[in-house]
């Protein structure tokens, strides 16, 4: 099934289209909003199921959904940033956040730093990739789905899915260098920035005493 | 659909074990929860009419998963009788303390007179004695629930208006809300209060307790109490109506005293009691004297806006009279900072504002009738632009060369050359970090104060904007340990409330903090206001451990949530500027970015003025609004118009730092004398007469340095030379010895440590010896008289010659005719004793 396919049974209320949906589009998103709220898996759910139903909803009134995947990551992170915004509703995630971020043993400290570090390097290599490719990788590298399943799901041929499947793994270890780079130099100012896009930054949990990441 | 890989690969380049390992740890979740395949369903069942099923297909596999997990099980009733058993004994171990607003009731009415301040009075309850009151600045109500009267009372009036309670409820509950929420003269407000719901929690050693009423009309009372945890006695409240959010933090007080006792809080006892039918209109229209105290409480505003000083209010006067500056003036200072304007560029030329600074200072010691000291000698002049502009004080060859001067422009070419200088970059690095970098903080961990030091030095040598260099700073990412200015959050430990106070203080010349407890006591900022530029440096990543523990490998970099709340309150605050209310846009902007954007523009009203006033304040060693870190209503500038002439030039050139220093070095008031035949305060304070300025530990090892030829200079081009202030291990350790609290650079700041370090430090020793001193060795030199020689000596401590009744006395220590060990030996005591002059350690 196609993304044109998937949108015009979901806007017939197929349920197949569902079940493509839950199957597809479901774990990466569910991935993408959990790191997004710090592993609150109620939020989590919460987030992702109603960005499934503004889909449903969307699907019902206007079929044409050119990337549903991104388009789902799109709403998913908006409400995300809403609901951290909806002062009434953060205060129970500081509290949550004062135990995800307990202080742990100085002597692991720097180790798991490091580690936290680099998973989110890899998140955010991943996050500034075209969608296609990243979708492929996680299909293929996270899900272990098959090139051919893969090829089906990007509505291309098998040879066509390893040639992304190739090009997302070099364009993937590229970003990474380039963000090992870039940490040397610091970013470029904002008034220089001005004429570029500018670039949104992944999570990463944290908090301290009253005030908090989270 | 297939899960394994192996079988449809075509191409082996495609498994990669090493990514899979990376992307597996990387989003290392937990798989699609089955509840949220079960709400997908129930969800698109609501909008469909029938479910998808999307969760039965996977039923079999997690029946499967929790038959193989029955042992498990099993296991579960035992573990909830053991949960239970632990539940038990967590509440009967943990002390049966509990905290309810009727205990609270209880410990209130054990005490007598209870007060907390308002905006401009106070309010009382007295529970024993079933009294509530408030005073103003013009009136007193009392609430006696044992009479059921309010009493209102205007000071000078002759009158006591008197109005029966409407209903009979005045408990105390009632008496406490009114006392929490001010109100008195509603008394059917709040009518058949009921308590709706209590909630209490510990909050650091502070208990805070959630009280909600309900009233008959609808309107709800949330009261927010920090309890002491002893005494069940409210600290501070917070009280939120439906109406409207009445909040205040400030603290109650306690006394055992009843309200009996206390004539004050009284009302007076001679006046006639007029019964009314509600004292609200009523008090509108008594005829008796409320036009006189309006007018009074005018005149008492006007005073206050004002503050106490009289010298500032005439300095009012004089900003606003139209002056010369040529620039559309609004006098700013005497409103309220969240309203003021931005500066008004000048677009004239450099030349064309130092004439109109120094027609507007000239008018202003008119004004004041001061007559200005002398200006400045030669000497005097140039050993104090080379100590401000580049740190230390000329070597022989530059005092000569600029001497031997003799175009008409040799100051101001003295001056660009010394701004263009590395001395002034690095001078300048060293003098913003004592802003920018609190006292007292081992900085090692984040990699210390010289990676610090050389990148603010780079970013001022560059020529860069100001804007450009604080925006670089304030959104400074990367490794903790690597990044220079970095330091700036390390060294508060990435705390948001320790930004925010920093960076309102260094580049909005404001103490922001003074509203982080409880709103400000004498600015119109409260304590949202604190806390909502707090907010901007909330989404910033944070480790979960010490930051010293982790700061090798931290990285700081903006997120995209984190909130600040105020302390004990619990309320989240939504980051805001300062000069509005209304809340931030949405932008796609991290919220460091937001922050800079609005705090370097050139709309921005504070922070032009705030750095010319501090540039001001560095070369002067008093600002022209002193503290120089303490912009507001309370604290007037000199002249706002000066201020504004010079901040607007800062705005127009692009926020060029060497332009605002050229500016002000050129002015007349800098280039004055700072000595004078008789002391008079009121020139120092007008900038009629130079501040002599004691020299930072850097200024006073750079001026050795330079004096004692510690670093030898380029005889063909005498102004080539600079002072070497990064990687000098043996500068780093008199710095260490050296250093003194920071203050104002008017005031002496040191003591015995470094009196004795100049004395007997091995610096001062390897300067003054002859195995050392490059100098002492110079001046061995056979064509050189002994007067030549002290006049080098001179000219190289305190760049100039001696007096003559410095020659009297030296030519007796060290006669002309002195050779060999005698001349040595006293031309080495001769620097000792000018190293430790009290002139050598100032700047005049």
């Amino acid at each position: 099934m196609n993304d044109t396919e998937f949108m015009n049974r979901l806007h017939q209320r197929d349920p197949v289209a569902v079940q493509y949906l839950t199957d597809t589009f479901v774990p990466s998103l569910w991935r993408y909003v959990y790191f997004r709220v710090n592993g609150d898996q109620h939020l989590a759910e919460d987030i992702v199921s109603e960005s499934i139903l503004a889909m449903v909803n969307y699907a019902e009134k206007n079929a044409s959904i050119e990337r549903p995947s991104a388009w789902l990551r799109t709403v998913a992170s908006n409400k995300v940033n809403d609901h951290f915004r909806a002062a009434a509703r953060v205060q129970h995630l500081i509290d949550d956040a004062r135990e995800t971020g307990k202080y742990v043993e100085e002597e692991d400290a720097v180790a798991k730093q490091i580690l936290v570090e680099q998973r989110i390097d890899v998140r955010r290599a991943v996050d500034r990739l075209p969608e296609e490719h990243r979708l492929a990788l996680e299909w293929k590298y996270i899900e272990k789905i098959s090139v051919n399943e893969i090829s089906i799901r990007l509505g291309v041929t098998e040879k066509a899915a390893e040639s992304i499947l190739f090009r997302a793994r070099r364009e993937l270890r590229s970003k990474l260098t380039s963000l090992d780079e870039d940490e040397e130099g610091g970013r470029p100012s904002l008034k220089q920035r001005e004429s570029t896009t500018a670039q949104t930054s992944p999570a990463s949990a944290a908090k301290k005493n009253n005030y908090s990441n989270s | 659909m297939t899960n394994d890989p192996s079988k449809s690969d075509f191409g082996v380049e495609l498994v990669d074990p090493e990514l899979e390992q990376l992307l597996g740890d990387a989003y290392d979740a937990p798989p699609v929860p089955r509840s949220l395949l079960k709400k997908i369903d129930r969800t698109i069942k609501s909008e469909w009419g029938e479910s998808p099923r999307v969760s039965e297909s996977r039923t079999n596999k997690v029946r499967s998963e929790l038959t193989k997990r029955t042992r498990w099980l099993r296991a579960v009733p035992v573990a909830a009788c053991l949960g239970i058993i632990i539940a038990f004994a967590l509440v009967f171990s943990s002390g049966s303390t509990t905290y309810a607003w009727s205990k609270v009731v209880e410990a209130m009415a054990k005490q007598g007179l209870i007060e907390v301040d308002t905006v401009d009075g106070s309010r009382w309850v007295s529970l024993s004695e079933r009294v509530v009151g408030e005073a103003n600045s013009d009136s007193l109500v009392v609430a006696d629930a044992n009479q059921k009267a309010v009493f209102y009372h205007r000071y000078g009036s002759e009158k006591i208006l008197k109005q029966k309670m409407a209903s009979d409820d005045f408990n105390e509950n009632k008496l406490l809300v009114h006392f929490f929420a001010g109100d008195m003269a509603s008394d059917s407000r709040y009518s058949n209060l009921k308590l709706s719901s209590e909630k209490w929690e510990q909050v650091n050693e502070d208990i805070a307790l959630d009280v909600n009423f309900d009233t008959d009309d609808g309107e709800a009372v949330n009261l927010h109490l920090v309890l002491d945890a002893e005494t069940h006695l409210p600290q501070r409240y917070r009280i939120t109506t439906s109406n409207k959010d009445l909040d205040t933090s400030n603290p109650l007080s306690y006394s055992e005293g009843l309200l009996a006792d206390n004539e004050s809080r009284q009302l007076p006892g001679n006046l006639t009691i007029t019964t009314v039918d509600d004292i609200a209109i009523a008090s509108l229209s008594t005829p008796d004297k409320a036009e006189q105290i309006d007018l009074a409480d005018l005149v008492n505003d006007s005073q206050s806006m004002q503050g106490s000083d009289s010298e500032a209010s005439e300095s009012i006067a004089l900003a606003t009279k139209d002056g010369s500056s040529g620039i559309g003036f609004d006098d700013w200072a005497s409103q309220a900072p969240s309203t003021w304007q931005a500066v008004i560029k000048d677009n004239s030329p450099g030349s064309k504002t130092v004439d109109k600074v120094n027609d507007l200072i000239t008018e202003l010691w008119e004004e004041k009738n001061i007559t200005p000291v002398a200006p400045a000698e030669d000497v005097e002049l140039l050993r104090r632009v080379y100590l401000d502009l580049a740190g230390r004080t000329p070597s022989v060859n530059e005092v000569r060369a600029y001497l031997k001067d003799d175009s008409g422009q040799r100051y101001e070419n003295l001056v660009d050359r010394l701004l263009k200088s590395p001395d002034h970059a690095s001078h300048l690095a060293a003098v913003w970090r004592t802003f920018l970098i609190p006292e007292g903080v081992d900085l090692d961990a984040f990699g210390g104060i010289t990676a610090f030091d050389k990148w603010l030095a780079k970013r001022f040598e560059s020529g860069d904007g100001y804007d450009q260099i604080v925006d670089d700073l304030l959104l400074a990412e990367g490794r903790l340990s690597r990044s220079g200015p970095l330091l700036f959050y390390s060294a508060v430990k990435l705390n948001p409330d320790e930004l925010a106070a920093r960076t309102a203080r260094v580049f909005l010349g404001m103490r922001l903090e003074c509203a982080q407890c409880h709103d400000h006591p004498f600015e119109p900022w409260k304590q949202e206001d604190f806390w909502g530029f707090a907010a901007f440096f909330a989404q910033i990543s944070r480790p979960n451990a010490e930051l010293e523990t982790v700061s090798t490998v931290m990285r700081v970099s903006d997120v995209d949530h984190g909130e600040v709340k105020i302390p004990l309150f619990d309320t989240v605050v939504a980051p805001k500027h300062l000069n509005t209310d209304l809340p931030l846009e949405q932008s796609k902007l991290a919220r460091r970015e937001q922050l800079v954007e609005w705090l370097t523009s050139a709309d921005n009203p504070y922070f032009a003025r705030a750095t010319a006033n501090r540039v001001w304040g560095h070369l002067f060693g008093k600002g022209i609004v002193d503290p120089i870190d303490d912009f507001g209503t309370r604290n007037l500038p000199k002249s706002s118009e000066l201020l504004d002439l010079i901040a607007s030039r800062f705005v127009s050139t692009d926020f060029n730092l060497r332009e605002l220093f050229r500016l002000i070095v050129l002015s007349k008031p800098y280039r004055l004398s700072s000595g004078s035949e008789d002391v008079d305060e009121q020139r120092l304070e007008w900038f009629a007469q130079m501040n002599v300025k004691t020299l930072t530990a850097e200024q006073v090892y750079d001026c050795i340095s330079v004096a004692t030829l510690l670093e030898s200079s380029n005889m063909e081009n005498p102004y080539a030379f600079n002072v070497s202030r990064f990687g000098n291990g043996e500068r780093e350790t008199f710095l260490k010895q050296f250093r003194t609290p920071a203050g104002r650079s008017t005031e002496y700041q040191g003591g015995i440590p470094q009196a004795l370090t100049l004395m007997n430090g091995t610096l001062i020793d390897g300067a003054t010896g002859l195995a050392r001193s490059g100098l002492l060795a110079s001046l061995d030199a056979p064509f050189f008289t002994n007067k030549q020689r002290i006049e080098v000596l001179y000219l190289a401590t305190l760049s100039r010659n001696p007096s003559s009744t410095e020659w009297t006395m030296l030519q007796e220590y060290i006669p002309q005719d002195a050779t060999g060990d005698e001349l040595h030996q006293g031309l080495s005591d001769v620097l000792w004793a000018l190293l430790n002059s009290a002139e050598f350690t100032m700047n005049h």
